[in-house]
């Protein structure tokens, strides 16, 4: 059933806020311009207290009058929210942690339920390991990082993964995305190898971005050098040798198989004639051979 | 180890399940199949990978037991042959490809083996020679305390000359293997080997390496052909004076191996958030790694190149008619390690010349 309230007359609580981050500007328009178009959902009462809708809600002003539908009871409400939503605009799969996890801590479905339909129904897979990365998400991620995570739409997997770093390393984190204006893939790129540098030099990812502060250029760059160090040099040595012979010979990137590969395309015979000239400098290029054996520790 | 067993309705009516069960000292579980186990089990458990490693699925298989080892793109094939009896395994390896391969996670165990020793004989009639085993997709003998099936498998192999028979572990369970001596067929007995420090760190569950080569002096008394596999190859601080320190131990042991393979550690992308999420201590993936073309990452090749050179040469030093091969390594990796022509050395003669596929002339 729709009613109309005054805003002053409908109850909150920060238990039904699945949006965090920040609110979108078409939203804040169309509230400004037309009010509150489609109704919404709260619990039924005299005072009733609303489950769904409170991004638009804050954008009221205290005397506006809104369309409510109300729902019997919160369960009721949770499920009318989630099923409008789902079709209204997709949940990110933050989000979707964010209500899941707010309806288990809240008892609203049973387990099984929860896993059986409410999974499923957010399009996420029905089972317990799920369940338990919405659960730690929520009540492992800081706020500011869990906002910085939401904001990209981060998957619940990454999410998962940053929900198990101890407070500073979060606050690190969130710092260091929001800091750099990273895109998600960036931010699972940076994390990925932060990882393992972490590891390998015994310091905190404090440390570590405080160290990336010095450095030029690219920081996801940067990030691989560290990570890297055998790979970058041997770049590095490569690319000052075959700067002479550009376009022409190219080593395999993955610096396997066949060593080095000669390309040319012959368009005239003076060009074969040039070609040859340049395998014949390459073949006396002893700064190139010498790396070879070196490199492949050839006796 | 195993925690719980599921039954299939299929599989209810084998004398080998209640063998099995019965051995287990659990009381079965009985299921309709496969996808019952899925929907009604395995969705509910919190680590899916870790906790279907204690559960024993017995089952029927209904398809082909026999098929030849898919080997990689553009890597050279060591004509090896497996059998799909049992998929999945107890231990739990870091750098198991299983953990992402398997789209079920309790440990599948076909109680079927009379269609398999059926299949068997019709392709060992049909082969001159065939060398198969049965640890591609499973660790050949970490069930055998339960199932006894590695040596039920080895017992009808042995039978048939020409066939070679190995069961790869990284168990220590060969007392109640049968003894081998005099048979027409050859049994080899296979097991992976690291440096303690790999042991520890990444094989959960697994038999320590003493025990291991305490295990391979048991099943050599009994007549079997033995063989290792340094497979993978885990580069950490120091791994190049513990791989070769490695190899003496197993060659102070034997005098001679059926084969010896080695290959360095690789991995599919999708194997990483596994190590990830699962092996917090693991130092796997603390190397440096190249995507290389065929989609696994690799350690860089000159690494690879230089040290297998220097593992090759101690063995070579130590046991001059021991087969060595690689696994998953190109034919350039091959040419740089061994020499040019190396596949062609009469000592690998019995991993690569004799195919599987080779009938018998005029049947
Ligand atoms: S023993 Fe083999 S099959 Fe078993 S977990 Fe380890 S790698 Fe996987």
């Amino acid at each position: 059933m729709v009613k109309f309230f005054y805003k002053n007359q409908i109850r909150t609580d920060d238990r039904f806020r699945f949006h965090r981050g920040d609110v979108p500007g078409n939203l804040v328009r169309s509230v400004e311009r037309e009010g509150i178009l489609l109704p919404l959902i709260a619990v039924a009462g005299e005072q009733p207290l609303l489950v769904d809708g409170y991004r638009r809600f804050d954008l009221l002003s205290e005397g506006d009058s809104v369309p409510v539908r109300q729902m019997r009871d919160e369960d009721a409400a949770v499920r009318a929210a989630v099923e409008l939503n789902m079709l209204a605009s997709p949940y990110s799969e933050m989000e979707k942690a964010g209500i899941v996890a707010v309806v288990h801590e809240n008892a609203w479905m049973p387990e099984r339920e929860i896993l059986d339909k409410l999974l499923p129904r957010l399009g996420l897979k029905g089972c317990q390991s799920v369940l338990e990365n919405c659960i730690n998400v929520v009540d492992g991620l800081s706020s500011v990082l869990l906002n910085v995570l939401m904001a990209k739409k981060a998957p619940l997997k990454f999410a998962a993964r940053l929900a198990g770093e101890f407070p500073e390393e979060q606050a690190a984190l969130a710092g260091f995305f929001s800091g750099r204006r990273f895109s998600l893939s960036q931010m699972i790129q940076a994390y990925d190898l932060l990882v393992p540098i972490r590891k390998r030099d015994g310091a905190t990812i404090s440390v570590i971005i405080e160290k990336l502060k010095e450095t030029k250029g690219d920081v996801i760059d940067a990030l691989q050098r560290m990570r890297f160090p055998k790979t970058t040099g041997i770049r590095m040595k490569l690319g000052a040798l075959l700067l002479p012979y550009r376009e022409k010979l190219s080593f395999p990137p993955d610096f396997e198989g066949d060593a080095f590969r000669f390309s040319c395309r012959l368009k005239s015979p003076e060009q074969a004639v040039d070609c040859a000239r340049l395998l014949h400098e390459i073949s006396q290029d002893s700064s190139l051979f010498r790396f070879l054996s070196e490199y492949l520790d050839n006796d | 180890m195993i925690e719980k067993i599921f039954v299939t309705e299929a599989a209810a009516k084998y004398d080998y399940t209640k063998e099995i069960c019965d051995r287990a000292g659990l009381e079965p579980e009985f299921i309709r199949d496969d996808t019952a186990y899925r929907k009604e089990v395995e969705r509910f458990l919190s680590d899916p990978v870790g906790q279907g490693k204690r559960h024993l699925l017995l089952d029927v298989f209904k398809g082909e037991f026999f098929r030849k080892c898919p080997g990689t793109k553009g890597k050279v094939c060591c004509n090896y042959y497996v059998i799909d009896q049992t998929t999945n395994c107890p231990f739990d390896c870091s750098y198991c490809f299983l953990q992402s391969y398997l789209n079920l996670r309790a440990i599948r165990f076909a109680v079927n083996v009379g269609d398999l020793f059926r299949e068997l004989e019709a392709v060992f009639k049909k082969h001159r020679f065939v060398r198969l085993g049965t640890g591609e997709l499973a660790d050949s003998l970490a069930l055998e305390p339960l199932t006894g099936f590695g040596s039920k498998l080895m017992n009808f192999a042995v039978e048939f000359p020409g066939v070679v028979l190995e069961l790869k572990t990284k168990s220590a369970y060969v007392e109640n293997l049968p003894d081998v001596h005099g048979k027409p067929g050859r049994g080899v007995i296979g097991w992976t080997m690291e440096p303690s420090h790999v042991v520890a760190l990444e094989e959960r569950g697994t038999a320590t390496l003493d025990e291991r080569l305490e295990a391979s002096a048991i099943a050599a008394e009994k007549g079997y052909g033995i063989a290792f596999h340094l497979d993978p190859v885990v580069f950490f601080p120091g791994f190049e004076a513990a791989y070769l320190e490695l190899v003496e131990e197993m060659f102070s042991r034997h005098r001679t191996l059926d084969w010896m393979s080695l290959a360095g550690f690789r991995y599919e992308p999708s194997l990483k958030g596994y190590v990830e999420e699962r092996f917090p201590g693991s130092e796997l993936l603390d190397g440096e790694f190249l995507r290389c073309s065929d989609g696994k990452y690799r350690y860089l090749f000159p690494e690879r190149i230089r040290f297998f050179r220097r593992l090759v040469k101690k063995v070579k030093q130590l046991s001059p008619k021991t087969p060595v091969y690689f696994c998953m390594e190109d034919a350039r990796t091959w040419d740089l390690v061994m020499g040019e022509n190396a596949l062609a050395d009469p000592v690998l003669e019995p991993i690569f010349s004799r195919e599987g596929n080779d009938e018998k002339q005029g049947m």
